[in-house]
């Protein structure tokens, strides 16, 4: 009980860091002033501020925000400053400051999940061998392959010598041949998928097949070949843009909303621990 | 005839893979160039290179290995082969991948071999190398770039002027012109975490299945240009090679085959089609 | 933008507040409907097809970071084929890219079989972690699917280009196969070679529709609520740019790059 509670709490104030980071402003709104700067000293930055001027002075936890010529804000120290420059002032809300630390813990976090992924694969393996479990071989050729590896990688910087020989083997020889050939599986499996799904058994599978025939035809040279009598915007290629471009791009955006709200409200209900099932408790 | 014509909806698939293969293998056999258009994405990532500001460098952010080496090592080649033909400095990092930047360091080497034997690294270009956590490592290279990448991917110190002039001017996101992604997928983030923070230009490379995706970002420019597989590279090649003969890239010899392919594909749907409707047609015949 | 502006906190407190509102009501008791998604409504009788068959069924939660929403949503689904195949005696095999989703699943399954008394069918050798690169871990489901005879196969979560190289060996060993993914470039993949396919945000429904449990349903409900307020700002917003206020919906709306 306590352990779900702990994860609970844990889960919330980590979502409650980005989400307070994103929403609050890094200065304090109503102690912020915003204008034009007419001249820096050590001690203060004094700002057209509409029809005023004001002076601001230059404590420990002001912060200064600089606009950009894209219009977004780049925050700066003092010394940057010039004349003309229109810039935000005020006090640190303090949540800013910590997203760089907070991003390098994340990244640390997620890389510690590559080592569990060689402890847990040692673990298999070494017990496929010692139970003599079916194709233990395969196992013995993982620890093989894991040690050359290992080798390899240390050869990757090197001028000559044997690593270098062994990188060359497990990584130019080996992984990249294997990886292409894996890859060009595709274009096989593509063409029977193909000839075996799609055939014309209604309306929306016609024009699915009329947009899929302009599209692959108008992207290889034979569709500027085949309509190059036709006017411009009649072409193959055209009309496959056009498919692209206007057609596709309302059925994407159309989708990514739609996953985006669901995103949005799964991730709601993790941060709130809401979610059911799965890895918590039911009901 | 109608019998003979509904088998056609039952070829054994050894056939197609067996054509797809004859259609694909013989333009390497007997190479041969096809004229290529241009389509507009590939244009306007040309063009917003040809505006890079002096001063300025381009992130290329290489992520590819050798799953997507068909259609995306085309791609930074032909980006390559313009930073350096136009003397633009380039930094290569690579989003999540540790295999990636060992596969662009050969097509710069090989580039630098060939066409700019004066090319120097350290001065024209620096491979910082792999950045794990996504949005959050674009967002550490945005703000400062060491905090991210102390050294680069030989080792070397990024305060060391001797060995690294080119990063003693290359501090943050500031400093950087253009951000290229070229991977299998590139990531969506570059653009709401750069693009959308810092107004920075961001262009992409990947495969023509993903590049369905991402076309809505360049109708609301948000992308400024993007090579879609093969053909992208095909197309870029042609815009900085104007005359066929000068073309080399694997984008240009890999398009042949690949038109060839795409025409199988097309013959193998169309003859399913026909032997489906001939086995309606029989079917309500019998019927 | 770094960070939000007025617009964008409005956005959001409006979104939260009718996915919360949905939720809690549909935990006080308001009855909430979905309606039928073929993909997921057949999941039962692709178990039932493995058991008569007498042969197991594979599951395969995609090649996403645990973080991923797609992943979740796919640990959801697998809850739910795991008490199924707990309950019809059905071995199930779970094949995975992620080391951290070995322990997760065994957890999953080991319960699912607990719960429905057949604890001893539970094999934790059957939740494997094969390789961490897509392809590798499609050529070694494939080759698993070829050697175990698996009769029934379950893809959901993230899928890369492997999409393919996954489902099209399993077309060729007969199995039924029904797969959910929210990566729009997969699905056509998944269309030509699956029985039946689960597109994009209904992945995020599956634990909603499977379990019919309330706080699911009701977040559900909330998010359509969501769009329906999209689709009236986007046709607003459309219609005030043909009549000439473009600048004064900018204005209201923002302006975003």
């Amino acid at each position: 009980m306590w352990k779900r509670r702990l994860i609970a709490i844990v889960t919330f104030l980590a979502g409650l860091y980005y989400f307070l980071e994103f929403v609050v402003p890094p200065t304090i709104p109503w102690q912020s002033v915003s204008g034009r700067v007419l001249d820096v000293t050590p001690t203060e930055i004094r700002l057209q501020s509409g029809a005023e001027v004001r002076s601001v002075g230059l404590e420990k936890k002001i912060l200064i925000f600089r606009q950009r010529v894209s219009g977004t804000p780049e925050r700066v120290e003092p010394q940057s400053l010039s004349a003309g420059d229109t810039v935000t002032i005020g006090p640190s809300t303090y949540l800013s400051d910590g997203i760089v630390n907070v991003n390098n813990f994340f990244i640390v976090l997620s890389t510690m999940a590559w080592g569990m992924g060689l402890i847990s694969l040692w673990l298999q393996h070494s017990t496929a061998i010692r139970k003599k479990s079916p194709e233990w071989y395969g196992s013995i050729i993982f620890f093989i392959a894991m040690v050359a590896g290992c080798i390899a990688g240390y050869g990757s910087t090197a001028e000559a010598g044997w690593t270098k020989k062994t990188y060359d083997v497990v990584f130019n020889y080996v992984l990249r041949p294997a990886g292409s050939t894996v890859f060009s599986l595709l274009a096989f499996y593509m063409a029977s998928a193909a000839y075996r799904a799609f055939k014309i058994k209604s309306r929306e599978a016609l024009l699915m097949m009329a947009s899929a025939l302009i599209v692959l035809i108008g992207q290889t040279p034979f569709g500027s070949w085949l309509t190059q009598g036709l006017p411009e915007a009649m072409r193959l290629p055209a009309v496959a843009q056009w498919i692209l471009y206007i057609a596709n791009s309302g059925a994407v955006r159309g989708m990514w909303f739609g996953m985006m709200l669901g995103a949005i409200a799964v991730g709601l209900r993790f941060w709130l621990s809401l979610e059911r099932g799965a890895y918590f408790d039911m009901e | 005839m109608v019998t003979l014509l509904d088998r056609l909806q039952t070829i054994d698939r050894r056939w197609i893979y067996l054509c797809l293969a004859l259609a694909c293998g013989i333009p390497f056999i007997r190479p041969f160039r096809l004229p290529t258009g241009v389509s507009p994405e590939t244009q306007r990532l040309y063009d917003t290179i040809e505006k890079c500001p002096a001063g300025k460098v381009v992130l290329v952010d290489s992520a590819w290995d050798q799953g997507s080496q068909g259609e995306n090592e085309g791609q930074v080649e032909v980006v390559f082969d313009h930073l350096f033909r136009k003397k633009i400095p380039f930094v290569v990092v690579s989003n999540d991948n540790p295999l990636a930047p060992r596969f662009a360091e050969e097509v710069i080497a090989r580039l630098v071999r060939k066409k700019y034997p004066d090319r120097k690294y350290g001065t024209d270009w620096v491979t910082l190398g792999l950045f794990k956590g996504d949005w959050q490592g674009m967002q550490q290279i945005s703000k400062d770039i060491r905090r991210q990448y102390p050294r680069d991917y030989y080792g070397n110190s990024l305060d060391d002027s001797d060995k690294l002039p080119l990063m003693q001017s290359v501090r943050n996101i500031d400093d950087i012109y253009l951000v290229f992604s070229c991977t299998y997928t590139p990531s969506e983030n570059w653009i709401p975490f750069v693009h959308g923070v810092y107004g920075t230009h961001v262009g992409f490379g990947c495969t023509s299945i993903q590049s369905t995706t991402y076309y809505r970002y360049i109708l609301s420019g948000q992308l400024s240009g993007m090579l879609v597989g093969v053909r992208g590279a095909a197309e870029y090649d042609s815009i900085l090679h104007p005359d066929m003969a000068d073309r080399d890239s694997q984008g240009t010899r890999l398009i042949v085959p690949l038109a060839f392919g795409q025409l199988v594909i097309i013959l193998a749907v169309v003859i399913g089609n026909i032997g489906y409707f001939a086995s309606l047609r029989k079917e309500r015949r019998d019927a | 933008m770094e960070h939000a502006n007025l617009q964008i906190l409005i956005a959001i407190v409006v979104v939260t507040f009718l996915i919360l509102y949905c939720i809690f009501s549909a935990r006080a008791g308001r009855k909430m409907h979905i309606r039928r998604i073929p993909g997921l409504s057949e999941i039962d009788e692709a178990v039932g097809r493995a058991t008569e068959m007498g042969r197991p069924a594979l599951f395969h939660p995609g090649t996403g970071q645990i973080q991923d929403i797609g992943t979740l949503s796919a640990l959801g689904v697998l809850r739910h084929v795991a008490g199924e195949c707990a309950r019809m005696g059905t071995r199930l095999i779970v094949t995975t890219a992620l080391p951290v989703i070995v322990p997760i699943a065994e957890d999953i399954v080991k319960q699912a079989y607990e719960s429905h008394g057949r604890g001893e069918l539970f094999r934790a050798e059957d939740i494997r972690f094969l390789a961490a690169q897509g392809d590798q871990l499609a050529l070694a489901t494939a080759n698993l699917m070829e050697r175990e005879q698996t009769a029934s196969h379950f893809f959901f979560g993230l899928y890369d280009y492997t999409s393919l190289l996954l489902t099209e060996p399993g077309q060729r060993t007969g199995a039924m196969q029904i797969a959910g993914t929210d990566q729009y470039f997969q699905i056509p993949f998944f269309i030509t070679s699956c029985d039946y396919t689960v597109i994009g945000e209904e992945l995020y429904a599956a634990s909603a529709y499977l379990t019919k449990e309330s706080t699911m349903l009701g977040s559900l409900v909330g998010q359509d609520w969501g769009k329906i307020l999209i689709i009236s700002i986007i046709l607003l917003g459309a219609i005030a740019v043909t009549l000439g206020y473009g600048d004064l919906a900018t204005k209201i709306v923002g302006e975003y790059k």
